[in-house]
This record gives C-alpha cells, sequence and structure tokens, in this order.
C-alpha cells in the first residue's frame, strides 16, 4: 500500500460521512489504508458532519500545495440532509479538506451536482477495496475520476453557458484542449487512453480534468449568483 | 311565412302598429273638445262638472256645477242625462238603450261641430249660459285609461308578433300572435270611445264597439285554439275550424242585435269563451302530468292568462250579466291583458316558452329600440310641438343615452356568465383530474361545477348520461360520469335565481370534454408508469434476483462479492432505464467502454477499443436494447477477466444498416472447458442469449486461432412482432417473440459455457 513518504508536521484528518453502519466501517478501514496515520473521524448524519465541519478551523486562503490535505468522504443521500450542502461548506471555507463523493452509480444525477458545489472526486463504493485505495491516492494526487456520462454533462452544461454568458467570466470556461479532453472522456476513453489519443502524459490530461472540476465549480457558483440577482435575492 | 326572418316580421308588426296608433290618435284628437272633466251623477239623473281646463274653451265656466244642456246658434237645445257619459255602450241593459245612446251620441256629436255652442250650466250661483268654441283636444287632455288601453293594444301586438317572428311556422305562436292583434283591435277601439269628453258620432261608436267585440271574442277563439294545441295538442287541428265559425256567428248576432238583452250578444260568448279557455288549460295541466317540461311552460302561461283575462270578466263582464256596475272602468282593466303578455316574457326567459331561448331577447331588443325610437319622436312632435327634425334627433339621443345602456344591463342580466373565465378552465380541469386520489378528484370535481354553477342541490344521478342534458325547463342539468364521479345532476342553479340556459349547457360539455380528454392524457400517462413498474419488477427478479440467489451458495467470499457487485452493475442500468426510457447509442457505447476499461484494467488486462464513428451516433436505442447490450458485454468480458487468462482485449463496434455488431476478442487461453466453471456464467450467458434472440438479434462465438471472439449482433430497431404473451408489456414499439431454438453458433457458446 501507498504510504505518504515525509513527516507530517500535522496528522492527516479524515472524516467519512455515511449512514449505513457496514459501509462507513468498510470506509474507515479503506482510508486507514490509503492514508497512514490518519484521524478519521466518523459522521453517520448530516447534523453530525456539521458539527464536526463547525469545529475546523476556517482557512481562507489557499492552502499549501504541499501540505497534505484532509480528506472528507461524504455521502450525498443522508437521512436528516443533503451531502451536497456538506461539500458546498467545505468548499467554502475549509480548502484544507478535500470534499469526495461517495456513491453507488457513476451516472446519479446528484454527482454532477456535488461536483458543481466543490467536490473534488468521487468514489464508487461498489468497487474493490484496492481498487478505492487506488483512486483516494489519485485524487489526493490532484487525478480525480471523470465518468463518461459526468463528462457529457459538463460539455453540456459548458456548451450551455458559453452560448449564455461568454464574457462573464472568462476564468469559467473551457479551453479547447479542455473540451477535447472531456469529449474523448465522454466518449468512455480512460485518463491513460485520452493522453494517448492525445498525445500527453496522464499526468497532463489529468490536470485538465482537475481544471474542468474547478471551473464548473466557479461557473456553477457564478451561475447561481447570477440567478439569485435575476430573482432579487441580491 | 318560411322566408320571413325575425327581424322582417318585427318590422312589419311595429308598422302595423304605428299605423293604428297613428289612426286612434287621429280618431280622439279630432274629436271637438270644450275643456271640461265631467262626471254623471244619478240622483237625480245629471252631468257634473267637476273641473274645467283653465286654457280650454270652457275656463270660464264655474266649478263645481252642472251641465244641464247644450244649445246652439240656432236655437236648438239637448239636455243631457247621465248616461251620456257612459263608458262603454254594450254595458247598457238592452240593444234599444245603446241605439239610443249612440243616437244622443250623433246629436250631440253634430251641435258641437258647430261654430260656437252655448253651454246652459247651473252653479251655486244660479243657472248660467256659456257661449263657447269647441276647438281639437290636445294630447295631453287624455285620460289614463286611455293610455292603459293604448299601452296594452300596442304591447300586445308586438310581444304576440315577437313570439311569431321566432318561430313563425308553429300553430301556436301564429294563435298567440293572432291573440295579441285582437287584444290591440278590441282596445283600441274601445280606447277611442270610452275617453271622449262628452261625446263621439254615434256611427263610429258603433263601429268601434263592434270592433271591441270583435276583438274580445276574437281573443277568447284564438286562446283556447292556442290551449287545445299547446303544450300538448289535444285535438286535431282541422277541428279548430270550428272555433272562428262559431265567433263570428255570435259576432253576427251581436252586431245585428238580433237579441233583446246584450248580455246575451256580447257578454255571455266572452264569458263562455272564458270557462272553455279555463277548461282547455284544464285539460293540458291533465295531459302534461307526465311531461314536466309541458307543464312548466303551461304552469306560466295558463297562469297568466287566467290570471290576466279572468281578471277582466270577472271584473268588467260578470257584473253586467247579473246587472250590477263593473267594479272598474273598462279601460283600467284592459290593463290585465299586458299581464298575459308580461307573464310571457317571464316565461320564455325562465322556462323557454315555445322554445324560445336567450336570443329571442336580442331581437326584442333591436325591436324595443326602434319602437322606442318612433314612440319618443311621435310625442315630441305632438306633445311639444317640435319640429320634425329636432324631434328626431333628440328621439335619436334618447335611443343612445337611455336606452342602448339599459338594454346591455339588461341583457347582461338575462343571459348570465359563468364564474370562471374560459381561459381558466383548462387549468381547474388539470387541478381536478391530477389531484392525488379518486375522492379527492371526485371532491374537486364538485367544487368546481359548485363555483361554476352554484346549484342548491347536487346528486348523483340514474340512468348515467352520455352527454349533458338540460332537463326540467332549465330547473336541472345532468352531467355524465366524469372524474371518478358519478353521473351527476344539478338542481336550481344560482342559489335558485336563474335557469340552465343553453351557455351553460355550453359550458358544461365543453367542461366534459376537457375532463375527458385530460383523463384520457392521464391514463395514458399512468399507464406508462405501470408498465415502468411492472419492467423494473421483472428486471429485478430476472436479474438481480437470480444473481444475489447465486450469490447466496457461493462459498468464497471473493465470489460473493463478484456476484454482488456484477448484481449492483444490473441495478445500475436498469436505474438507467428510469431516467431515461432511451439512451443514445453513443451513450451506451461510452459506458461499456469505461465500464470495460475500469474492469479490465483492474485485472491488468489492456482494452483496446479504438474510437470509431459508431461513438457519436445519437440514434436512440430503446431499454430493452440498450440493455441486452450492456448485459451480454459485461457476461463476456466478466468471463474473459476470470476465464482466458488474457493479456489484451480488442473490442469493435461496427454499424451496418441497423444491425449493431459488437466484436470482443482476447489473447488468452480461449475457452478452455476446465475453466467454465459452473452454472452461475451458464445461467447469465443464457439469460443474454435467450433475451438477444427476442430481439432478433444473436450471440456467436467465432473460430479464431488464439484466445476467443465472441460477436453480438442486435438490431437498433427491434422487429415489431406481435405477440400474445400477456405478461410482456410493450415498451416504446418493442415487442417480443417467443423465444427460437437457438441459432447455431450461440448454441455452441451456450454448449461451451454449460460444461462442468
Amino acid at each position: 500500500m501507498a504510504s505518504t513518504p515525509t513527516p507530517l508536521p500535522r496528522k492527516r484528518l479524515g472524516l467519512i460521512v455515511e449512514d449505513q453502519t457496514d459501509t462507513r466501517a468498510w470506509l474507515v478501514r479503506t482510508l486507514g489504508i490509503a492514508f497512514d496515520g490518519i484521524a478519521i473521524s466518523e459522521a453517520a448524519t448530516f447534523q453530525a458532519a456539521c458539527d464536526w465541519i463547525a469545529a475546523q478551523p476556517r482557512a481562507f486562503a489557499d492552502p499549501d500545495a504541499n501540505a497534505p490535505r484532509d480528506i472528507a468522504l461524504i455521502d450525498i443521500g443522508l437521512p436528516d440532509g443533503n451531502g451536497i450542502d456538506l461539500i458546498r461548506m467545505l468548499a467554502d471555507g475549509h480548502p484544507q479538506i478535500l470534499p469526495i463523493v461517495t456513491t453507488i452509480y457513476d451516472d446519479d444525477a446528484h454527482l454532477f451536482d456535488a461536483i458543481a458545489a466543490g467536490a473534488k472526486g468521487y468514489l464508487l463504493k461498489d468497487q474493490h477495496a484496492d481498487t478505492l485505495v487506488g483512486y483516494l491516492h489519485r485524487i489526493d494526487a490532484g487525478e480525480p475520476p471523470l465518468s463518461p456520462s459526468i463528462a457529457q454533462r459538463m460539455l453540456t452544461h459548458f456548451a450551455k453557458r458559453s452560448v449564455v454568458d461568454a464574457n462573464v467570466d472568462a476564468e469559467a470556461a473551457l479551453t479547447p484542449r479542455e473540451l477535447d479532453i472531456l469529449r474523448l472522456l465522454g466518449r468512455g476513453l480512460r485518463v491513460a487512453e485520452a493522453a494517448r489519443v492525445l498525445g500527453l502524459t496522464p499526468h497532463t490530461v489529468a490536470g485538465y480534468v482537475k481544471t474542468v472540476y474547478r471551473k464548473l465549480n466557479i461557473s456553477s457558483r457564478a451561475e447561481a449568483a447570477i440567478e439569485a440577482m435575476r430573482r432579487g435575492l441580491v | 311565412m318560411s322566408h320571413w326572418l325575425p327581424n322582417r316580421i318585427m318590422q312589419t308588426a311595429a308598422l302595423i302598429c304605428v299605423g293604428a296608433c297613428l289612426l286612434v290618435f287621429w280618431l280622439v284628437l279630432h274629436q271637438p273638445w270644450l275643456g271640461m272633466t265631467l262626471a254623471p251623477q244619478a240622483e237625480p239623473s245629471a252631468v257634473r262638472i267637476v273641473a274645467v281646463d283653465p286654457d280650454g274653451p270652457a275656463r270660464l265656466v264655474p266649478v263645481p256645477s252642472r251641465l244641464v244642456a247644450i244649445g246652439s246658434d240656432n236655437g236648438s237645445r239637448i239636455e243631457l242625462v247621465a248616461g251620456d257619459l257612459v263608458e262603454e255602450p254594450d254595458t247598457l241593459q238592452t240593444y234599444a238603450m245603446a241605439a239610443q245612446f249612440m243616437q244622443r251620441q250623433t246629436l250631440l256629436a253634430n251641435m258641437l261641430r258647430d261654430k260656437r255652442v252655448t253651454l246652459h250650466v247651473e252653479s251655486e250661483r244660479g243657472p248660467l249660459e256659456v257661449i263657447v268654441t269647441p276647438t281639437r283636444r290636445p294630447v295631453t287632455d287624455l285620460p289614463s285609461s286611455f293610455w292603459v288601453q293604448f299601452i296594452t293594444g300596442m304591447g300586445s301586438l308586438l310581444l304576440g308578433a315577437w313570439v311569431l317572428a321566432l318561430r313563425p311556422q308553429d300553430l301556436p305562436t301564429r294563435l298567440f300572435a293572432v291573440a295579441g292583434a285582437m287584444i290591440m283591435i278590441s282596445a283600441y277601439g274601445a280606447a277611442v270611445y270610452s275617453s271622449r269628453e262628452l261625446t263621439i258620432d254615434g256611427g263610429l261608436v258603433r263601429v268601434l264597439s263592434a270592433l271591441n267585440h270583435i276583438g274580445a271574442l276574437g281573443f277568447g277563439a284564438a286562446m283556447i285554439a292556442l290551449f287545445l294545441l299547446y303544450p300538448r295538442p289535444l285535438v286535431n287541428p282541422r277541428l279548430l275550424l270550428a272555433l272562428p265559425a262559431i265567433t263570428v256567428a255570435w259576432l253576427a248576432i251581436d252586431i245585428l242585435r238580433l237579441p233583446e238583452e246584450q248580455a246575451t250578444g256580447a257578454q255571455l260568448p266572452i264569458l263562455t269563451y272564458m270557462l272553455v279557455l279555463v277548461g282547455a288549460i284544464g285539460v293540458q295541466w291533465f295531459a302534461t302530468r307526465r311531461d314536466p317540461r309541458g307543464r312548466a311552460a303551461l304552469r306560466w302561461l295558463g297562469l297568466s292568462v287566467i290570471v290576466g283575462a279572468g281578471a277582466f270578466v270577472v271584473l268588467i263582464i260578470a257584473p253586467i250579466l247579473v246587472n250590477a256596475a263593473p267594479v272598474m272602468q273598462q279601460g283600467h282593466a284592459f290593463g290585465f291583458f299586458l299581464l298575459i303578455y308580461a307573464g310571457l316574457a317571464l316565461g320564455v326567459s325562465r322556462y323557454r316558452l315555445f322554445d324560445l331561448d336567450e336570443w329571442a331577447f336580442r331581437v326584442m331588443f333591436y325591436t324595443g329600440g326602434v319602437a322606442l325610437l318612433l314612440t319618443v319622436d311621435a310625442l315630441l312632435l305632438y306633445v311639444m310641438h317640435l319640429q320634425h327634425d329636432v324631434s328626431f334627433s333628440i328621439a335619436l339621443l334618447a335611443l343612445a343615452f337611455i336606452y342602448l345602456p339599459a338594454r346591455d344591463s339588461l341583457r347582461a342580466r338575462l343571459q348570465p356568465r359563468s364564474r370562471v373565465e374560459s381561459h381558466e378552465l383548462f387549468r381547474e380541469v388539470v387541478d381536478v383530474t391530477f389531484a392525488a386520489s379518486a375522492q379527492e378528484r371526485s371532491g374537486r370535481w364538485h367544487g368546481l361545477l359548485r363555483r361554476l354553477f352554484d346549484p342548491l342541490v347536487m346528486t348523483p344521478f340514474e340512468p348515467a348520461v352520455g352527454d349533458v342534458e338540460i332537463g326540467q325547463e332549465g330547473l336541472e342539468v345532468r352531467l355524465p360520469a366524469v372524474a371518478d364521479t358519478p353521473s351527476l345532476q344539478l338542481r336550481y342553479p344560482w342559489r335558485g335565481e336563474k335557469l340552465f340556459g343553453s351557455s351553460d349547457r355550453d359550458l358544461a360539455r365543453e367542461l366534459v370534454r376537457l375532463m375527458r380528454y385530460v383523463e384520457v392524457s392521464r391514463d395514458a400517462f399512468e399507464r406508462g408508469g405501470v408498465e415502468e413498474r411492472r419492467r423494473i419488477a421483472r428486471d429485478l427478479h430476472d436479474d438481480v434476483g437470480a444473481r444475489l440467489l447465486s450469490g447466496l451458495y457461493k462459498t468464497e467470499v471473493t465470489d460473493t462479492h463478484r456476484v454482488l457487485r456484477d448484481a449492483l452493475a444490473d441495478i445500475r442500468t436498469i436505474v438507467s432505464g428510469l431516467s431515461a426510457d432511451q439512451l443514445p447509442l453513443g451513450q451506451v457505447i461510452a459506458a461499456l467502454r469505461h465500464e470495460g476499461g475500469e474492469r479490465l484494467a483492474a485485472a491488468g488486462i489492456d482494452l483496446h477499443w479504438p474510437l470509431a464513428a459508431v461513438d457519436d451516433s445519437a440514434k436512440l436505442l430503446d431499454y430493452r436494447i440498450y440493455r441486452s447490450i450492456a448485459s451480454a458485454h459485461r457476461e463476456i468480458v466478466s468471463n474473459v477477466i476470470r476465464h482466458a487468462q488474457a493479456k489484451r482485449v480488442d473490442v469493435t463496434v461496427t454499424q451496418e444498416d441497423r444491425m449493431l455488431s459488437i466484436r470482443i476478442t482476447d489473447d488468452g487461453i480461449g475457452l478452455d472447458p476446465a475453466n467454465a466453471n459452473g452454472n452461475a456464467q451458464g445461467n447469465g450467458l443464457r439469460g443474454i442469449i435467450r433475451r438477444l434472440d427476442d430481439l432478433g438479434g444473436s450471440f456467436a462465438a467465432l473460430p479464431v486461432a488464439r484466445g476467443s471472439a465472441f460477436e453480438i449482433r442486435i438490431p437498433l430497431i427491434a422487429d415489431a412482432v406481435a405477440t400474445g404473451d400477456a405478461n410482456e408489456p410493450h415498451i416504446q414499439g418493442v415487442s417480443s417473440h417467443p423465444a427460437r431454438a437457438y441459432s447455431e453458433p450461440a448454441d455452441a457458446a451456450q454448449r461451451m459455457y454449460d460444461r462442468s
């Protein structure tokens, strides 16, 4: 198993938000295997997760790129709330924590919303523990996964935006290269295959995917702001 | 008369009316006038002067006083008696007395036609002679009894013509119109002589009196005929010809003064006719006992006729027959006839007498405008002595500023508006139809009907009706069964203030039509939902259930995990079918490539699946087709991972015409029978083969030198082969047919996997 190479200035924190006891235990084990010495907290409810997040120091600046990030695995469907709200909370006030969605289906409609809310990756809960650990490392390294259906929805999302307000925020618009990558992933190619087709390294392609995640988050925030303005909320 | 339009008939009636009015006015205004109000005094018989017109010829005559006699310049003198003031000569006992009365009237009239007459008056201060010059009578001097008769005659004629105009073909409406004309003849005849000041030419009185009798008896005859035919025909219409024959005979007896007593010639026939009329109405009442519609019409018309004509007979005619004085002035009593026609108008509006509908009022309003214009014009000409062009302008203004607004508000009252705007109707209907439960739907339907019609009574109705029906002359409406509610009967709309009219029926029809339309759409939608649920149930049972069951018997935990993952993958496909019944082919291929790639990579196997034109296909695949493709592909990949010991898998997808072909080859050890373990895969593959076969596709193991190769072929548009399999819901035009024998290559593959 992979382990973090250098001694940590502080312990990496982990949060598992999952209402199913067995699944939660399994996720705790898997996360412990993936990151040595991680201090894992468990939350079975939305409220418990809120409390944990509230106890964390808020950080406003971008975290040190080299410092190990804390990890929150969040199930969307909680008995007393929506995991997407937790993701938004983390994305807004706790950039040092990586919110990762755990789900059963990679074409879940909520998955796209979770990514738009600021999730940095997703995990399919029915995978092998080994596979899951691999994914966790990749997400931690800035290589988030992207299923074809999510890629297609992103394409649709950005195509619609470019028509609506192309010049509102160029920051959130996709570059042609990013579009190319989304199209290939949308056809079911994995990052390595897309890299092969485009003549890039898989690492570069994974970096693009990470950028697309970020831009989706920015653009959905802008969209929410525009929507709020339109409704006279702001 | 069939080519006569309603307005043409009304215009003709209006012309006749104007002609009759002008004639009457000419007659009453061209009598010599003294300007005195006279009253009879019984004992001793004398003529009292009650008042004099301050501007009239006799303005110098003192009041109160008695008018003893009238003398002429040539010395002749006629002593006056109370009998000279008799309002109606037929109230005199014998024809001889009537003849004598008329004779005296002629003498007096001739005298007054001279330039100057001497009035011999006796007042408190003694006898007095006043010499006066009679002039023409001003309109303003006409007594109220004249106006009552004038308006009654006009109203009866026009209202009768109105009914005729709307149903010119019907005998009852013709009779009703004739009766109206008869009232006019009778009233106008009496109006001239009964409103005289003192005298009118006796010959004219005789003619007018005859007209009065003709009108009265003619009215009675027409009404009897009417009630022998309406609401239910009681006799053969040809038999009705007897009525005019009898009437003419009796009139001849009267006019020729054959009997001695006037009562025999004049009052007796009227009373007889009245009794016959009441009898006919009574028979009608019996005849309509099972015809509520006819009964309702009879109730109104019969009642108004009995009350109107009956009051006249009881108050005027009957007393004479028993040698008593009439209870009231005959001129005023004529007003009762107007009751009949007012009752008619009410009956039309409430009970659609003669089957006339609300639109009948439009004709009346139109004609009313013309009549008002002419009346105002005539009044201004005669009473105000205005120039013709001025009077006409004022009449037009009156029409514009008074009549038209009044007409509009009246029409608005007579034609109630629905309380729900029509554009809201659809929303209301949708709200009713999509209510959650049948009970709630029924409740909302009741609520909507209550808002629309506000009936006092709303009850289920048996037997159910197929269309909206109005019953009881508009008292109730019956609605067909909709919105999970049985056929309904609504009674007494608008809290009993109004009746259901044709506009309400149209509204209700529209409502029911909309309800049915939306219900059909909703049912189709719900059927789709039921089919969807059945599909999910079947897939869960066949695929997920079978897999989980096999997982139950696995001894190895890793095997159980694999089975569970496969079951989850199945659920994934089933769920994706929930969000979209159809998926684009490109999306299906992308999902397979991604899933296969991930799984093979986890097993250390390279997947080579080159991009192809078909990747971009937007062709929509039905759930059953993409589900079959996904299961087949998934099963093959599973088998390769487990048994083939391959390093590399190649997948190519091609489409030729409508046939999609997926070829999967591996570089493994081939399908060694030793590696095909047990029935689980066999079962899975068998189901896949059957499913492909059902859709007209095939599964084949291809001969290759090394490793193994499989081909899935499936038509993208399933053959629409109808089957009798009732358990197989039809989805999006996909149908199944009974499983055929496996095709040869598929059979071979089957055997390979089945070996244990």
